[in-house]
């Protein structure tokens, strides 16, 4: 039986291309993700996440860290009184700095950042009794 | 202008898509055993489906591309014939056409608002070469094509040329081979030199534009050697936050026009066609301030 016009218009090997790299698509994720790929790298200590800083944000020197206490996160501040805020994005990490504009919320040990950036959901940093005094500094962050 | 036969010729990026993935497969499988951290799922995920939307995109925009080449074919200066040389000449020709395009589309913030697309994973492997645009057609990179056409070479010609130049800068997306003998790196494109151009250390930034053969960033003074003491770290200059694919794909075309409504009059062009980072009150950095910076001010980066 013929395709109705509509259909016939369709360039099906291409559509079956597409399908089948759809599957290998997917396919190769499950592999990844089977094979334990990626790994749970943490910041390692204080010099780690200040060359985190260094490197993501050319040249930012910190002569203050805080460490998340999971190591997945760090908070810097530099002589200019910038902070810098370093977070994990698969298994690297990504520096930021921090503008007037970013929302903290502080709850007890818990420091939240909201960056507003459209794919970067708020970083959430255990500081523990340090959380009050970084808290603090980032209300006197100028807006950009 | 005499006419030429040319065969129906294939596409050969299609014949290669299965070796694609059994490679892509083998370096998973060195990564278990060598180097886990250089493979992530999602980060693997997001690269395979750029390369998918690219083939979507590049197939939604193939009838205006070839309407384009053939119209630019129809005003040649001469009629290249069919024959060996020719196949090599425009296989030369079409590497030196892309290594053009290749430096417009880090220096041109218009053009680099597509090509951000390959680059903007943290990993290197042979995923990343897949990561490619979906905007290629918005950002003219075709135009770079066009002299071949007006050249002489047959539409067909390029277009196979241009597949088989795409299939070799594949393979060269990893970190698993170190270098070849010099007499290798001297002429060719290598692994060893492409993990340069993804780099964002402050001297390898914006280097090694090359697709196939490397003399033309020798010759044209874009060439920077990967160090031993200098380990490559990939990405872009503001790495992504996340793994939001639509963001990825457009977060510099949303960038541009964030700027454009912001900025004065007379520096909204400089915002297009600026090089990337440009602002115009020097508020952000460039390749070339970093690199004044941190590498001929020799400031951090030693």
């Amino acid at each position: 039986m013929p395709l109705p016009p509509e259909l016939a218009m369709i360039d099906w090997a291409f559509v079956g291309r597409m399908g089948a790299s759809l599957t290998g698509i997917g396919l190769l994720y499950f592999i990844a993700w089977k094979m334990g790929l990626g790994g749970d790298p943490r910041i390692a200590d204080e010099a780690d996440a200040q060359q985190k800083a260094r490197d993501g944000l050319y040249g930012f020197e910190a002569v203050d860290t805080a460490l998340d206490k999971a190591g997945m996160s760090a908070l810097l501040r530099d002589a200019e009184s910038r902070h810098a805020l370093i977070f994990r994005v698969g298994n690297r990490f990504v520096a930021r700095l921090v503008p007037g504009t970013a929302g903290a919320r502080l709850d007890q040990a818990l420091l939240t950042i909201n960056l507003h950036e459209p794919d970067l959901p708020p970083v959430i940093l255990n500081l523990g009794d340090k959380a009050q005094y970084w808290a603090s500094g980032l209300r006197h962050i100028p807006d950009a | 202008m005499p006419d030429i036969i040319v065969p129906a010729l294939p596409n050969p990026v299609d014949y290669a898509v299965p070796g694609f993935i059994l490679l892509i497969l083998l370096e998973m499988l060195w990564a278990r055993r060598n180097a886990p951290d250089k493979y992530e799922p999602n980060d693997t995920l997001s690269s395979l489906l750029f390369g998918f939307g690219s083939t979507v995109a590049g197939a939604l925009t193939a009838g205006l591309v070839l309407a384009l080449f053939n119209g630019a074919y129809a005003h040649r200066v001469a009629t290249i014939p069919y024959i060996w040389w020719a196949w090599i000449a425009c296989f030369v020709l079409d590497d030196l056409a892309y290594y053009w395009f290749h430096r417009a589309a880090h220096r041109i913030r218009w053009m680099w608002a597509s090509h951000v697309n390959h680059h903007s994973s943290q990993h290197y492997n042979l995923s990343t070469a897949l990561r490619q645009t979906w905007t290629g057609f918005i950002a003219l990179s075709f135009i770079f094509r066009l002299p071949l056409m007006l050249i002489g070479f047959h539409p067909a010609m390029v277009l196979f040329v241009g597949g088989i130049n795409l299939i070799y800068q594949f393979w060269i997306h990893t970190e698993v081979i170190g270098r070849f003998p010099r007499f290798i790196e001297a002429v060719m494109n290598t692994p060893s030199h492409h993990r340069v151009h993804h780099g964002v250390n402050p001297r390898y930034l914006d280097t090694n534009y090359a697709g196939v053969f490397i003399i033309w960033d020798r010759m044209f003074g874009t060439f920077t050697p990967e160090l031993d003491e200098e380990p490559v770290r990939y990405g872009i200059v503001k790495q992504l936050g996340g793994f939001n694919l639509l963001w990825s794909v457009f977060h510099e075309w949303i960038g541009i026009a964030q700027d454009l409504w912001r900025a004065p009059w007379g520096s909204k062009l400089g915002y297009l066609f600026g090089p990337p980072g440009w602002t115009h009150d020097g508020s952000r950095d460039t390749s070339d301030s970093i690199k004044a910076r941190l590498v001929d001010g020799h400031d951090a980066a030693d």
